[in-house]
């Protein structure tokens, strides 16, 4: 369970970024269908089932593994996208399946007993007994952990559970119950856990006001940029808000997860796997942060410093960056 | 000087210089081209809804109307203003090729402000994903074009370029001595000055000493 190498799990979006995050260095890759089953759910992206053959059977041949993402929750009386979603993971020799909703587990448990199942982030499983609970009924072999916990709370729950943990390494930072943003729902009237996404393309809108942008989610705005200055995604948790008189980010600044300074911390902590997040981001991203990533850990195994972080704030969102709820906790 | 890449500043000097009725000809003969070339990329770009997309270099006197979605994808020239398109994408000549080319992460791009989107972003996010799951060379794809001399067509484009960049870093050179010249100049002046100020105060003190001086004869006698 607790290995000296930390496995680097990496993003494909498309079948380009597949062989992009392949080329980088990645040990795994990790991607989607192209419906509302993953929670990726953007025009343009994601993999039909031929390519998604194409592309396990291209990462099998460079020795790197392929997770097939089914997180999102199904809904009532249309489970059967989401079963046809676990059978073509099977059919396409995936490695495993990324898994959230709980009558899915037991659906894949049933259906694909020998289909390996991690644990998707957006079942927000933060605590020992809730790891346990997936693993007792649903013999769940990994849990992709919540961005909400400490290195100390990472470490304590790898000690109490003995589980597989995959963290997040690269991308966004988000305040809410992962997979659970009811502002979002609430603005756009549609569900991040059914759509499979937090802010619906069809729903933002970017105004160019004389070099200010401003940038809104169905009626509402979210920000307003001045000349100059970064801009961020258009989402509800990462939005300017008036209140009490003072404009501010009441929830969570426009700001990028960036672990790579901290990797030996979490390698003492008995971190399994890192997850590099962006399948809505382009192969040129995937490029230079599993490049980035590779780096670092080899540098890592080699017993050299790593000298990363400067290389990447450009990617992250407004430009900046924080080792999120690793070192601070959480709020 | 990267030779795969399509050179920036010739394809600026001839965006700007060729007539626009011939420029729309060469787009028509190119996307045809592409579709040779590139015939997943079209079969995806037909899979997309309807849209119409303008592409804005803010280094251009003109814009682009790209057409793609549910029938032949298609692109022109149109004035910059006075034309509705569903969705805009503004940002430098060089940006959005490099964007067309996936060599900058897009996302980046726009946290930046390099490139701006205005209109329905779900348009440009599925032109975006689409573009980026192919590899387009846009300077291959050109030289294409010129079917059986389209190699010696390239290396047309890579020498007139590489004689531009030439006349530039010369111009660039030429500019810099003329500059260091005029610095050089500059200093020669205030050194002047400077030493015109210290003939002056050694001028006055060998005034105030014969002045003494004349005084100290006038006492003895």
């Amino acid at each position: 369970m607790r290995s000296s190498y930390l496995e680097l799990v990496c993003p494909a979006g498309t079948p380009a970024a597949l062989h992009a995050a392949v080329a980088a260095g990645a040990d795994t890759v990790y991607c989607g269908f192209r419906d509302c089953t993953n929670a990726r759910n953007y025009p343009g992206l994601n993999f039909d089932m031929d390519e998604m053959i194409a592309g396990v059977t291209y990462a099998h041949e460079h020795g790197c593994k392929v997770l097939v993402t089914i997180n999102t929750f199904p809904r009532a009386g249309q489970e059967k996208s989401w079963h046809q979603a676990v059978d073509n993971a099977a059919i396409a020799g995936a490695d495993a399946i990324i898994l959230a909703d709980i009558g899915l587990l037991d659906y894949a448990t049933r259906s694909h007993p020998g289909l390996r199942r991690h644990l998707s982030v957006q079942a927000s499983a933060a605590n020992a007994l809730s790891i346990l609970f997936y693993r007792e009924h649903f013999d769940i072999k990994r849990v992709v952990l919540p961005r909400v916990l400490s290195i100390e709370d990472v470490a304590s729950l790898i000690q109490q559970t003995e589980m597989e943990t995959e963290v997040f390494a690269f991308g966004s930072v988000g305040p809410m119950s992962e997979g659970r943003c009811f502002l979002s729902s609430y603005m756009t009237g549609l569900s991040p856990t059914h759509e499979g996404v937090c802010a619906p393309a069809s729903h933002v809108v970017y105004q160019d006001d004389n070099h200010c942008i401003k940038s809104c989610l169905g009626s509402v705005t979210l920000n307003k940029f001045s000349k100059d200055e970064p801009a961020a995604y258009p989402t509800p948790c990462k939005g300017r808000y008036e209140a009490n008189g003072r404009t501010s980010y009441l929830f969570e600044e426009p700001i990028g997860l960036n672990a790579v300074d901290i990797l030996p911390q979490l390698k003492a902590a008995g971190v399994t796997a890192l997850k590099i997040e962006g399948r809505q981001r382009s192969r040129a991203y995937v490029s230079k942060v599993v490049g980035t990533f590779r780096k670092a850990l080899d540098d890592l195994a080699a017993g050299t410093q790593t000298h990363g972080s400067g290389d990447l704030k450009t990617m992250a969102e407004g430009g900046r960056e924080t080792s999120g709820a690793y070192k601070k906790g959480w709020r | 000087m990267d030779e795969s890449r399509l050179p920036v500043p010739l394809a600026r000097v001839a965006l700007r210089v060729i007539p626009e009725s011939v420029l729309n000809r060469l787009t028509y003969l190119l996307i045809r081209r592409m579709q040779k070339i590139h015939p997943g990329l079209f079969q995806n770009l037909a899979r997309l809804d309807a849209a119409t997309v303008c592409i804005e270099p803010s280094d251009l006197p003109y814009r682009f109307v790209l057409k793609f979605g549910q029938g032949p994808t298609s692109l022109r020239t149109a004035p910059r203003a006075g034309y509705s398109c569903d969705a805009a994408v503004k940002g430098k000549l060089e940006s959005l090729l490099n964007l067309l080319e996936g060599r900058i992460d897009s996302d980046m791009m726009f946290f930046s402000r390099e490139i701006i989107i205005t209109g329905d972003t779900a348009v440009v996010v599925a032109l975006r994903n689409t573009l980026d799951r192919e590899e387009i060379r846009l300077l291959d794809d050109i030289s294409a074009m010129c079917g059986p001399v389209s190699n010696p067509a390239r290396k047309v484009i890579v020498r007139v370029n590489k004689f531009m960049d030439h006349i530039k870093t010369s111009m660039k050179n030429a500019h810099e001595r003329r500059y260091s010249r005029d610095a050089d100049e500059t200093a020669a002046k205030l050194e002047c000055a400077r030493l015109q100020e210290e003939i002056k105060a050694l001028k006055f003190r060998l005034a105030k000493f014969e002045v003494r001086g004349k005084r100290m004869d006038a006492s003895a006698l």
